[in-house]
C-alpha cells in the first residue's frame, strides 16, 4: 500500500474512530510514543496504528472537538425563556449583531450534519448486516469491513458484534468491551 | 427569547422541536460550549412533564434525519 493510500485511509477511519472508539483512544494515547513510521510491508491495521500514533497532536485536537452525546435519566421538564443569549455583541466595527444562540445554532447543524453524515447512529443496523453475513469472527469482519467502510479495529468489531448502545457517541465505549 | 432547558442543573438551549409519531421530542445543545448535546424525549408522569434522553439508536437515527430534513 502506497503511504498516500494509508494516510487517505487514516483519515476516514480517525472519524470513525473518533466517534466509536474515543475514550478507548484517549486512554491509549497517554501509552503512546512518538516514533518512525514504517508504512511498508505491514498489515494495514498495524499502518493506521502506527500513523494515528505519528499524528497524535492532529488526533488529539480532533478528539477533543468532537460533539459527545449527552445521556440524561429521567427528569423533571424545566424550560425557562431566558434573554441571556440574546445579548448581542454590538460591534460598532462589523456593525454585526451575533448572537451566543447563533453560535450555538451553527454548532447544533454541524453536530447534525456529522452525526447524519458519518452514520454514526446506524450501528445496529450493522449488527444486523453482521449477522446475516455470517461474521463470526475478527478476521471474518476485518474482510465485512473493508467491503462496508467500517472502522477495521478490535474495538470496532467488539462494537459491532456484541453491542452497547453505542449511540452515545464515545461515552459508553467500555460497556461493550 | 431562548427557550433553555435546564438538565442536571445545566442549561441547554433548545434548538428544535419535532413530533415523531405522536411523541414530542427536543433537540438541545449545551450552552457552555463543552459540544454535548443530547435528544429528548417528553412525556408525562404524574401529571408532571419529564424528559429523558433517548437512547435507542435506530430512534436517534429516525429523528436526526427528520431534524436534519426540516432544518435543510
Amino acid at each position: 500500500m502506497e503511504k498516500e493510500d494509508a494516510f487517505s485511509l487514516l483519515e476516514e477511519q480517525k472519524m470513525k474512530r473518533t466517534v466509536e472508539d474515543r475514550d478507548y483512544i484517549i486512554e491509549l494515547m497517554g501509552k503512546w510514543e512518538r516514533e518512525e513510521m514504517d508504512l511498508q510491508n505491514k498489515p494495514i491495521e498495524e499502518q493506521i496504528e502506527k500513523a494515528i500514533k505519528y499524528d497524535e497532536e492532529e488526533f488529539r485536537n480532533l478528539v477533543h472537538t468532537f460533539p459527545k452525546y449527552y445521556p440524561v435519566e429521567s427528569q423533571e421538564m424545566v424550560v425557562y425563556q431566558s434573554k441571556k443569549l440574546q445579548t448581542t455583541n454590538n460591534s460598532s466595527e462589523s456593525g454585526l449583531n451575533i448572537t451566543l444562540k447563533d453560535k450555538l445554532i451553527v454548532a447544533g447543524a454541524s453536530i447534525l450534519a456529522l452525526a447524519v453524515g458519518l452514520g454514526i447512529v446506524k450501528l445496529s443496523s450493522v449488527k444486523d448486516e453482521m449477522s446475516m453475513k455470517g461474521v463470526n469472527n475478527y478476521k471474518e469482519y476485518v474482510s465485512f469491513a473493508k467491503e462496508n467502510d467500517l472502522p477495521i479495529s478490535q474495538e470496532g468489531y467488539v462494537n459491532y458484534n456484541y453491542g452497547n448502545n453505542s449511540i452515545d457517541l464515545g461515552n459508553n465505549i467500555k460497556g461493550g468491551r | 427569547m431562548d427557550d433553555i432547558i435546564v438538565l442536571n442543573n445545566r442549561e441547554f438551549l433548545i434548538l428544535n422541536k419535532i413530533n415523531l409519531n405522536g411523541y414530542n421530542f427536543l433537540y438541545v445543545i449545551a450552552t457552555d460550549g463543552s459540544n454535548e448535546f443530547t435528544l429528548l424525549n417528553e412525556y408525562e408522569e404524574n401529571g408532571k412533564k419529564m424528559v429523558k434522553s433517548v437512547m435507542d439508536p435506530e430512534l436517534i437515527d429516525e429523528i436526526l434525519l427528520k431534524i436534519k430534513e426540516e432544518n435543510y
